[in-house]
């Protein structure tokens, strides 16, 4: 019988990639009670306003432009700010968002408006080849979304994805798969949850799209695992093969290396749109990245360790039953045996 | 004769192929019809990539009002949101600091119909006429169709079925039998003016005429008129403004960049796995493209970059079921069975695996969209717009164009990356 022993076996050093979720586990509980979560500007009150520069002006303008805009905004002490440019052709220019709790730097906030209406120009004149005629919209302050609700509406849509998820798979295959896919929903889950947390990513009204598209992963991925390992508990080639080895004989090294080049597809195009996008869709995609690189691992590593461990059950169960069979079959013959002698 | 056969399906299936892609390019008016298709020209961009217009509101809240000025304010985002959701999947209404209300949407105007006002019910045009029925007497409202007729089913509350029977009986008395309502405070041209002949004791009314002449319109008029339930006015004295897009012409240019990327990736990894049948394999992938593409132009779903993450997302996700029905046939023909043999066992084994994903993923996906969310709800519809052609090309497409294909075009299984290890008497 062939076997993989000669190669890495992945599915053997459970416990040691398990230390990975539990070290981040700790970090992020650490770092959560000492600083917090970190939330972006949709959940805290910003005011806005945009600077228009009202002709198409070049990139090395447009990057005079900002940094001027920034050296006005430190100059005020304004610290908790972006700028960002937006806008196209002569309809370009930057907007100012600048975090204000409780409305207390409004008046600030408008002095800087008019400094940059009044001065902007002026201070960068020398450096630009045109005449840019400065404007500047009125300031907008939106106030705090509620964050709260966001998150119970994702624990709901993703608590009911994983009992679908887990019907499915006791109906299609069997109890194991079915707790298999929980667990692993859980875990990345939780995972998420922390890698946001230490790498202090700012959570936006988008990041549900991270949990989302991580359970979707954990939930595909995990249909392509169980229907290549069900069948393995029936093979008889199996038999004297350890658990890991039979489920490192579906879940091995070529099948970790498809699933990364899947991955890839997707992982690529987000990081090159982080590179153009505006900050706020840059921490999405960091964060969905980091969603999609945790529901693979703990596809690869903690649902398939469970199959390893519920294999033995399996494995008893079969044996059980074989010995019964054949048991059965013993018996049969002797009364048959016994009726012939009697005829 | 069989091969005959395989070469006609072939090329029969390639050119329908390449008419479906050539139409998300071409547009064209549909025969006999006013419509005119416009496929990938039908497609608009969302707010963040493309701008459009806001505009900032005052809100009266009415004096009936019982909850909190907050509530007011919250009840009123989230009625807006509603509103706008039904027309763009890229629209936002939030509340500022200084209490009031912004709408921005991917437009060039604000329609009044997403404004939520006060109704007034009167006998009398103008303003000075004094309200009989107020949005706190209203208890539902809801389209309904009577026969052939469509219109708005109000329920009235017990207050309000007492206040409308008067109303009604002064109406239904005079010469002209007209009512007056009115919306947002513009008295100078009624919102509707229904006909009155009788009293109305019931404690509810149908509405029908005033601009009802199909189910949509009823919904829109039922909609319109729900919004007055809340007790809130929204008034604005200034123009709408225009909006730039924040995530710009960079990003527009980028995703366009990407997406034709994804595809010629997908094509060479395809070519490097399986060579000619990757190539063929990747016709069919063409066909779930351009159904999603034409699907979200006739459901004019707008562009936006949660809404392209979820059509990459369907797309890879649709590539993946195609490769993994030809790795299903390389392992079947692998065991020793001929090209035809390991395709039609290989289907066997790989349908119910792609249903099981298919299915799964479309229902988990469909619970996304319990999250109140713009962007999660563009990612689900985007996402969901692949999921019929997925279905379609996975499950079908792929296996006859590589049935078909191979049946007259292969004797080396050099040419398809395909190794036998075994040998089986199929006799």
């Amino acid at each position: 019988m062939k076997t993989n022993s000669s190669k890495f076996n992945f599915i053997t050093s459970f416990k040691y990639f398990m230390i990975i979720p539990v070290v981040m586990a700790l970090a992020a509980m650490i770092i959560g009670l000492i600083i917090g979560f970190n939330f972006d500007y949709d959940y805290r009150n910003v005011s806005t306003f945009t600077v228009k520069f009202n002709t198409t002006v070049s990139e090395e303008e447009y990057k005079v432009f900002e940094d001027e805009i920034t050296k006005i905004v430190v100059r005020y002490d304004l610290e908790d700010h972006r700028i960002e440019r937006i806008g196209q052709d002569a309809q370009n220019g930057v907007i100012v968002r600048i975090v204000n709790t409780d409305n207390a730097l409004d008046s600030k906030i408008d002095e800087l408006k008019t400094e940059i209406e009044d001065n902007l120009y002026t201070n960068v004149q020398s450096k630009v080849d045109r005449s840019v005629y400065i404007s500047t919209t009125d300031i907008l302050t939106n106030t705090a979304k509620d964050s709260s609700k966001m998150i119970w509406y994702t624990v709901l849509a993703v608590g009911c994805i994983m009992v679908l998820a887990f019907l499915y798979n006791i109906i299609r295959y069997n109890i194991m798969a079915g707790v298999s896919v929980i667990l692993n929903i859980l875990l990345a889950s939780a995972m998420l949850t922390s890698a946001n947390v230490i790498f202090r990513i700012p959570l936006n009204t988008a990041f549900v799209l991270a949990y989302a598209i991580a359970t979707m992963v954990c939930v595909v991925l995990s249909i392509f695992v169980n229907n290549g390992l069900k069948p393995t508990i029936n093979e008889d080639k199996y038999a004297k093969s350890s658990n890991a080895e039979r489920v490192y004989s579906v879940v091995n090294s070529k099948f970790v290396a498809k699933t990364l080049i899947y991955m890839a597809f997707i992982i690529l195009p987000l990081i090159l749109i982080a590179v153009f996008s505006t900050i706020s869709t840059l921490y999405t995609i960091i964060s969905i990245i980091l969603g999609l690189i945790i529901a693979v691992f703990t596809t690869l590593f903690f649902s398939t360790s469970i199959w390893s461990f519920w294999y033995k059950r399996e494995k008893d169960i079969m044996l059980k039953r074989r010995q019964e069979r054949e048991k059965k079959k013993l018996e049969n013959k002797d009364n048959k045996t016994d009726e012939k002698i009697l005829v | 004769m069989k091969k005959k056969r395989a070469i006609r399906n072939y090329v029969l299936t390639s050119i329908f192929v390449v008419l479906v892609f050539l139409l998300t390019f071409i547009p064209f008016p549909v025969p006999g019809t006013s419509y005119n298709f416009m496929g990938l020209a039908n497609l608009h961009l969302g707010l963040e990539l493309g701008g459009g217009v806001k505009n900032t509101y005052d809100i009266e809240i009415a004096d009936w009002y019982e909850g909190t000025e907050e509530d007011a304010y919250r009840e009123t985002v989230d009625r807006v949101q509603y509103l706008l959701d039904k027309q763009y999947s890229d629209a936002k209404a939030y509340i500022n600091a200084d209490k009031k209300i912004t709408i921005e949407v991917p437009d060039t105007t604000i329609s009044e119909s997403f404004l939520i006002g006060f109704i007034e019910m009167k006998s009398e045009s103008g303003e000075d006429a004094e309200a009989k029925v107020t949005g706190q007497d209203i208890e539902s409202v809801e389209y309904m169709l009577s026969g052939t007729t469509h219109g708005v089913y109000i329920k009235f509350t017990e207050e309000g079925k007492e206040k409308f029977a008067e109303l009604t009986k002064t109406v239904s008395s005079k010469d002209e039998q007209t009512m007056y309502i009115y919306m947002n405070k513009n008295y100078d041209q009624a919102f509707s003016e229904p006909t009155v002949t009788e009293e109305n004791t019931m404690g509810y009314t149908f509405i029908s005429g005033s601009g009802i002449t199909n189910k949509s319109s009823g919904k829109a008029y039922a909609d319109r008129l729900a919004g007055t339930m809340i007790g809130v006015n929204m008034t604005t004295k200034t123009e709408a403004t225009e909006v730039v897009s924040e995530n710009g012409n960079s990003v527009r240019i980028m995703m366009t960049i990407v997406t034709i990327a994804v595809v010629v990736a997908a094509v060479v990894v395809a070519y490097v796995l399986f060579k000619e049948l990757g190539l063929v394999s990747s016709l069919s992938l063409f066909f779930a493209l351009a159904v999603s593409v034409l699907v979200s132009a006739i459901f004019d779903l707008q562009i936006t970059v949660a809404g392209w993450l979820g059509f990459v997302i369907g797309f890879v996700f649709n590539y993946v079921l195609h490769l993994y029905y030809l790795n299903v046939i390389k392992r079947e023909y692998a065991k020793g069975k001929k090209f035809i043999v390991s395709f039609s066992s290989g289907y066997r084994g790989a349908l119910f695996n792609m249903l099981d994903v298919l299915l799964l993923t479309t229902g988990s996906v469909l619970f996304l969209l319990f999250i109140p969310s713009n962007l999660v709800r563009m990612f689900v519809y985007n996402f969901l717009m692949t999921i019929p052609g997925t279905a379609f090309t996975s499950m079908f497409l792929n296996k006859v164009f590589a049935v078909n294909y191979t049946a007259f075009n292969l004797k080396n299984e050099k040419k398809v990356n395909f190794t036998k290890e075994a040998n089986i008497d199929e006799n």
